[in-house]
């Protein structure tokens, strides 16, 4: 039993240690937001991304490919995407997909799991898979209802980018530095007053049961919020101890939606596309992961 | 006719310059906790250098733009909350670092494993030997025979603990990362040595030297026996790192 000393300790270890570990990731993802937002002019995407909208969004769920880091650096991305002028639906295929679909994820999940390859190609197909009917469900959603009030707006509007200065460009990084930072401060706290109040054998508990066992490991994932990019090592420790199929409902769950993500994510979208992508992403989840437990039984 | 510089309130410019410091304190936290050499009590050693490269770019742009807001060439308002919130994370950085210690995880009954299902129970064929704790349990876990690793020498480092469950025997632990301290999992060995109160107190650092026994012949758990226990300092990695001691054949 720890005393609420070491408690606390615990907590600003873990809190500190979410803010420290997605710090480079989320900076990288303003850098590169703000040279999207200073340079990518709304009719060059019409022009490169393909016509038709299925295409379109299966394109951007690899633009991961180039852009190989952690989820929370891909939020700034989309929504300099975004205001840009692309639809939410498409910038949803790429924030859930590219965690998932980026070379050092692949790589990792193919080492720590190189005695099952089946797992990685589990994993890029549902997260795949799943990040196109995530963006299919959410475009039900006009821009105004399902987008933050600012970011519709600038949907909306999109022009041409302003004149490319050192002034402009710092002014860019600055505001979406603040509002990304202090989310993810934000997110960092509440990931590290889950683990102190929640010990990790309650996700444990349940592992003779497939269903509950895959709705304890998306906890889990969902609770610890992760790097994408690493997590395969972490799921790997809990290979002899829980069911194949919630070890991959894990590894495509994490990256997509977890507590640093969803308070990032809410800078993007209003509470009701916010709530309609979890559930879609939950329930298709499970529904992978239960096919997967018979495929790979 | 004022100046474009001069044209706001100067009291509001300043207000915006010193917002700047929430965002400012952030990396400077961040880039006290690397130059102190402590960023490996919160994150893998490969994020490390990103880490400090990223604070000192954005120690680099909120000067800049710290600059600009007092010549009033920007006019953005960072909002209280978000200062608020950034302080907050500020507050803890700049707090006493403290590695995640054992007693403040859990047990796991997570086992870890290897990178393949061969039997590792030839320990001279291995390419890789384990030279960490977690690298030992690692190849527990990938054999089947009971007893395939007795009277092999072992070294590990660790904090010590108390077994509840024996007077003449007491627990190695160190806690196993992958990629930060939220997923640490702990991972503990059995230490055989009459007397090792007067030689090892709880929740001190040490290097074992010993020989591996079986605790039980039908199982695969071992314990050290005939140890040299060394009271050592916190090493500067406080964690075992999993992807960098897999054995393999």
């Amino acid at each position: 039993m720890l005393t609420l000393e070491q408690d606390i300790q615990k907590f600003i270890t873990l809190a500190l240690s979410v803010i420290i570990e997605a710090f480079p990731f989320v900076v990288l993802g303003i850098l590169v937001s703000t040279v999207v937002s200073l340079y990518v002019k709304p009719e060059w995407l019409v022009r490169i991304l393909p016509k038709q909208r299925f295409l379109r969004r299966l394109v951007l769920s690899f633009l991961g490919v180039l852009m190989p880091v952690c989820e929370c650096g891909n939020i700034p991305v989309a929504r300099s995407l975004i205001a840009r002028g692309l639809h939410h639906g498409d910038v949803t295929a790429f924030l859930l997909a590219a965690p998932i679909i980026n070379p050092i994820t692949i790589l990792s999940t193919m080492t720590a799991f190189s005695f099952n390859p089946s797992i990685v190609w589990w994993r890029v197909g549902a997260g795949l898979g799943i990040a196109l009917i995530a963006a299919y469900c959410v475009s039900i959603f006009t821009p105004k209802k399902a987008l933050q009030p600012a970011l519709a707006h600038a949907c909306e509007s999109a022009h041409a980018p302003p004149k490319a200065t050192l002034s402009r460009g710092v002014q860019l990084f600055m505001s979406e530095f603040q509002l990304i930072a202090s989310l993810l401060v934000f997110g960092a706290l509440l990931v590290a007053a889950t683990q102190v109040l929640i010990p990790n054998e309650v996700y444990q508990a349940v592992s003779d049961n497939l269903f509950l066992s895959i709705l304890s490991m998306m906890a889990l994932g969902f609770v610890l919020s992760i790097c994408s990019s690493v997590d395969a090592f972490f799921a790997l420790a809990y290979v002899a101890v829980m069911p194949t199929a919630s070890i991959i409902a894990f590894l495509i769950v994490g990256p997509m939606v977890d507590i640093k993500m969803l308070t990032l994510m809410r800078t993007i979208f209003k509470p009701k596309a916010l709530a309609l992508l979890f559930i879609v992403i939950i329930v298709v989840a499970t529904i992978i992961s239960y096919g997967a437990s018979y495929a790979l039984a | 006719m004022l100046p474009q510089s001069l044209a706001m309130e100067p009291p509001m410019r300043w207000r915006n310059a010193l917002r700047q410091l929430a965002p400012l304190s952030l990396a400077l936290g961040i880039l006290s906790i690397a130059l102190k050499n402590q960023l490996s009590f919160y994150i893998h050693p490969r994020y490390q250098l990103i880490t400090t490269a990223a604070a000192i770019i954005v120690i680099v742009i909120v000067l800049i733009h710290t600059y600009y807001s007092i010549k009033q060439k920007n006019t953005n308002t960072p909002s209280k909350k978000n200062v608020w919130t950034l302080l907050a994370g500020c507050t803890l950085l700049f707090l006493p670092a403290y590695p995640l210690l054992p007693q403040q995880v859990e047990p796991s009954y997570a086992i870890p494993l290897g990178d393949s299902q061969a039997q590792l129970c030839d320990f001279d064929a291995l390419s890789h030997k384990p030279h960490t704790l977690a690298g030992w349990k690692v190849l527990f876990a990938n054999c089947d025979t009971p007893g395939a690793f007795n009277n092999r020498e072992i070294t590990i480092e660790g904090v010590v603990a108390a077994d509840p469950t024996s007077y003449e025997r007491f627990l190695v632990q160190r806690l196993v990362i992958s990629c930060c301290a939220v997923d640490a999992t702990l991972n503990t060995f059995y230490v055989t040595h009459n007397g090792w109160q007067q030689v090892a107190a709880p929740n001190t650092w040490v290097r074992i030297t010993g020989t591996l026994k079986s605790i039980d012949p039908n199982n695969r758990g071992y314990s050290i026996t005939d140890a040299t226990i060394t009271s050592i300092e916190q090493p500067d990695n406080p964690y075992n790192i999993l992807s960098d001691d897999i054995p393999t054949l």
